[in-house]
């Protein structure tokens, strides 16, 4: 009897990413928002007073000694303590999904809190090339046709080698991806023996994803709670109903 | 940081390649690329440089070897070093260093008799074309110098030096007015070099204007030196005072980099002015680099790559990085050279072994083969489960900040005081949004505003999953058509609870239920059928949303039989009204041959709030289209 509600974009998004990646074989996996430094940090190569942990703006909690997430690598330092303490068996594929925030300024780009989505492969012999042939899967199966892209090189102290990824449009390059190889302290922080197993991880923004691929200019409108947002989305070239 | 491609020239006799070409090689090998600008004269490129290679990449010389090594192109050797052609005088600079955890080296040496004035051309324009200020050519050659070594270099005024150098801890409570006349008052952390009288400059930060050059400075010490990362790093963010030297100490350089750059301060100071005499060097080097071996196993490259590159591909790169190496059978014994610091694990020489070989040389290869037997996640079941229901019931998702200005998690160091906590429930925002979208029943073509949002509240004891739906309806219509918002409410409890098979428990709060979605469970085996949802289409592409009022207007006309709806639509829009947003047909009928329609029209501007006299404008230009199609308005 209704007509259907629209789910928002974001959503939209990381249900079609969902989608792909439970195709693959992967499990999803989440976590709290609310952090310690060893999950977001510590566990992840990022020491304390290093640099790197300037690259990304952090909010702390006030009388505590936790941190808002800054990014879901936090939930892949839960799901592999929780996959060993299990005994789950070798390889594991698994995304992570979810909300994060930094402490920046917001303007048409730049949110206090955004989605991003990670992926981590863990197994014997996991290479770089698997990422490559992974990413490759994905990103064709996401925009539905071939996608041009390139690998360079790129830092995120939780992997080594780390990467950029770049995907081409007409004949601009964009970069959407981060990505690297599991760096070995990460996997003997949470109790895998790096000399035996490898793997690769990955990270893309969901807003970032969605805005190229509706072609919204403003990040900032994605959290407004208003339906003109998903009202502003169709396709061209039909009358409205 | 800034690279201007003259300045790098000077580093290779061979002619480099432009700007864009030395840019692409830098970016596929090395470093993130922020963009390029074209000078007079020259090109600038503007490299980011990131945290595990600004120990040694934070200069041209850097940049310079970093692109020898791709590209084959020979350094020229000798560059930096001073031929002391005036020979040095017995004048020494007497240094103490009280604490070396802090003060690695200290290189000092005095050069008497110089002239301050303006630089050289080629100096200012050096500065210039990487946005430095020009000063006087003492202190452009120790930024210079900087720019070009990556060693932070500082030069006092000798004359104003009392006794001897130390480099030791503040006191607590001493202070310092530094150049440019700020006052800071330091701790017991902090380093600084001090003469016998006080305090002559915060270490690897700033100077101070007691032993500052000044224009009728004659003699001046010459400071290079290396200071503990984590001090300067602590002392820099606390004083609140970040300058391109504290950026390089507390990126940790090596302290071999330190003679080379007093070599190059002195040529340069010789060059630049005309000093009349150089004193001997000293060197306080208490905390040496160490040597680090890295054994590296040939399989572990290529298992790690995913490449199969054979042993002499493997030493071509390795004598390209010009590393000492020695091959064991399938293991490389590498030396690390004293400057990188970041090289310390096999896996740092297996990134540098791919980035040389380029990673997009690297194949993609499946990983099917890999078996894994994925779990379903009940959070994320259960939530996509309820969109699913959801949605199919005309109820909308939207979403609303995290942070709010009361709640009982807050936060330390939030953006503004009205984003100082986190939310602990959804309801206040999502009635809020109601309200806001219960504004725009017409231009969104609805009788009714249902909506629904699932996510995180935070509270004192731990975080939960809500999800709230809010409805209002437009007008009694609605009301006999959906039932009244409470009618809603309670049908959707309802479904909600049987399909999980349980009372489900909800708070109502105005037209609104929330409840915590722990509550539903589910034995599942797949996530078939559950991120299914097509909200939009492929080819969706985002229309501009307008924050400026929007007007309705409605038409009413009898149109020939033979022109079908989809036509009238058509011929409105393509009437090429700017301000048309949208059209609604509200009534239709047919009567003795004839249609009757009624359209409501929605008129926006995205940069101004339309006038009656513009909205008018486009009536009139609506109907005597619809009059040429033969249409007859009512």
């Amino acid at each position: 009897m209704n007509e259907k509600g629209k789910l928002h974009p974001l959503s939209q998004t990381i249900q079609v990413i969902n989608r792909i990646f439970v195709k693959m074989g992967f499990e999803i996996a989440d976590g709290p928002h609310i952090e310690d430094q060893w999950h977001n940090f510590d566990a992840l190569n990022i020491p304390k007073n290093h640099p790197a942990r300037d690259m990304q703006d952090t909010f702390f909690i006030k009388n505590d000694n936790k941190v808002l997430r800054t990014h879901t690598s936090s939930v892949q330092i839960r799901f592999m303590e929780e996959f060993v303490k299990t005994k789950r068996s070798f390889p594991f594929k698994v995304i992570s999904p979810g909300k994060v925030f930094r402490q920046e300024a917001t303007d048409k780009t730049h949110e206090a809190q955004f989605y991003q989505l990670e992926g981590l492969v863990v197994g014997e012999g996991i290479s770089m090339a698997h990422l490559k042939g992974t990413l490759e899967k994905f990103l064709n199966s996401f925009y539905g046709k071939k996608i041009e892209f390139r690998f360079r090189p790129g830092y995120f102290p939780f992997v080594e080698p780390g990467i950029e990824i770049d995907l081409k449009f007409g004949d601009t390059w964009m970069e959407v991806l981060g990505a690297g190889m599991v760096h070995p302290n990460v996997l003997r922080n949470v109790g895998i023996d790096p000399e035996k197993y490898s793997g690769f991880a990955f990270g893309v923004g969901v807003d970032r994803l969605t805005m190229m691929k509706y072609g919204i200019e403003d990040i900032r409108l994605m959290y407004q709670g208003d339906l003109k947002l998903h009202d502003a989305i169709y396709i061209d070239n039909t009358t409205e109903n | 940081m800034l690279i201007s491609r003259n300045w790098l020239q000077t580093y290779f006799k061979k002619e480099l390649p432009s700007a864009q070409n030395i840019a692409e090689t830098l970016m596929m090998h090395s470093f993130e690329l922020e963009g390029i600008q074209d000078t007079d004269n020259d090109q600038i490129i503007d490299i980011d440089v990131l945290p595990n290679r600004a120990h040694d990449c934070l200069s041209h010389n850097g940049i310079a070897r970093e692109y020898s090594i791709l590209t084959g192109y020979s350094l020229i050797e000798d560059r930096n070093r001073y031929d002391n052609t005036i020979e040095c005088d017995q004048k020494l600079i007497n240094v103490t260093i009280e604490n070396s955890n802090d003060c690695h080296r200290y290189m000092a040496r005095i050069i008497s008799g110089v002239t301050i004035e303006n630089s050289p051309t080629w100096l200012q324009e050096y500065m210039k074309s990487i946005g430095q200020k020009t000063i006087n050519n003492i202190v452009d050659a120790t930024n210079y110098v900087m720019f070009d070594t990556g060693n932070p270099i500082h030069a006092f005024d000798a004359d104003k030096v009392v006794g001897e150098i130390t480099i030791r801890n503040a006191i607590k409570g001493e202070t310092i007015t530094v150049l440019g006349g700020q006052q800071i008052e330091l701790e017991i952390e902090d380093v600084v070099i001090a003469d016998d009288e006080g305090i002559l400059a915060i270490a690897g930060i700033k100077g101070g204007i007691k032993a500052a050059v000044t224009h009728d400075t004659k003699n001046i010490i010459i400071e290079v030196a290396n200071f503990n990362p984590l001090t300067i790093r602590n002392t820099s963010r606390r004083i609140k005072i970040l300058t391109d030297s504290s950026k390089r100490f507390e990126n940790q350089i090596s302290s071999e980099i330190a003679s080379g750059a007093m070599d190059y301060i002195s040529r340069v100071i010789n060059d630049i002015t005309n000093m009349e005499s150089i004193g001997t060097i000293t060197d306080i080097y208490l905390k040496k680099e160490k040597k680090h071996i890295i054994t590296v196993s040939h399989r572990h490259i290529n298992r790690l790559l995913g490449v199969s590159m054979d042993i002499s591909e493997v030493e071509n790169i390795l004598l390209r990085m010009d590393y000492q190496y020695h091959r064991t059978g399938h293991d490389y014994v590498i030396s690390i050279p004293l400057i990188r610091l970041d090289l310390r694990v096999p896996v740092d020489i297996i990134e540098e072994i791919g980035r040389i070989y380029g990673y997009y040389n690297i194949p993609s290869k499946d990983i099917d083969e890999f078996i894994f037997q994925p779990r379903i996640n009940q959070g994320t079941y259960i939530e996509n489960k309820l969109k699913n229901i959801f949605i199919n019931k005309g109820i909308s998702e939207l979403k609303n900040y995290n942070f709010v200005k009361k709640g009982e998690v807050q936060l330390q160091n939030p953006l503004a005081s009205n984003k100082s906590a986190l939310r602990n429930n959804l309801h206040k925002e999502l009635l809020n949004s109601l309200e806001k979208n219960s504004n725009n029943f017409d231009f969104l073509g609805i009788d009714r505003v249902a909506i629904f949002e699932i996510g995180r509240t935070y509270q004192k004891e731990g975080e939960s999953d809500i999800c709230c739906i809010a409805i209002l309806n437009k007008n009694k219509k609605a009301n006999k058509k959906y039932g009244t918002e409470r009618d809603q409410l309670e049908s959707l409890v309802n479904d909600i609870g049987s399909e999980f098979n349980i009372d489900l428990n909800v708070i109502y709060q105005e037209n609104s239920i929330n409840f915590d979605i722990s509550q539903c469970s589910q034995e599942i085996v797949s996530y078939q059928d559950i991120f299914n949802i097509d909200s939009y289409g492929d080819c969706a592409q985002f229309h501009s949303v307008s924050a400026f009022p929007y007007v309705t207007r409605d038409i009413s006309f009898w149109a020939p039989q033979d022109v079908s709806e989809d036509s009238l639509r058509l011929i409105i829009n393509s009437v090429g009204i700017k301000y048309l947003r949208k059209i609604f047909t509200f009534d239709l009928f047919h009567k003795e041959g004839r249609t009757s329609y009624g359209f409501s029209l929605i008129f926006q501007s995205d940069d101004k709030t339309l006038t009656d006299q513009e909205v008018g404008q486009c009536m009139s230009l609506v109907e005597h289209k619809l009059s040429q199609m033969n249409c007859e308005i009512r």
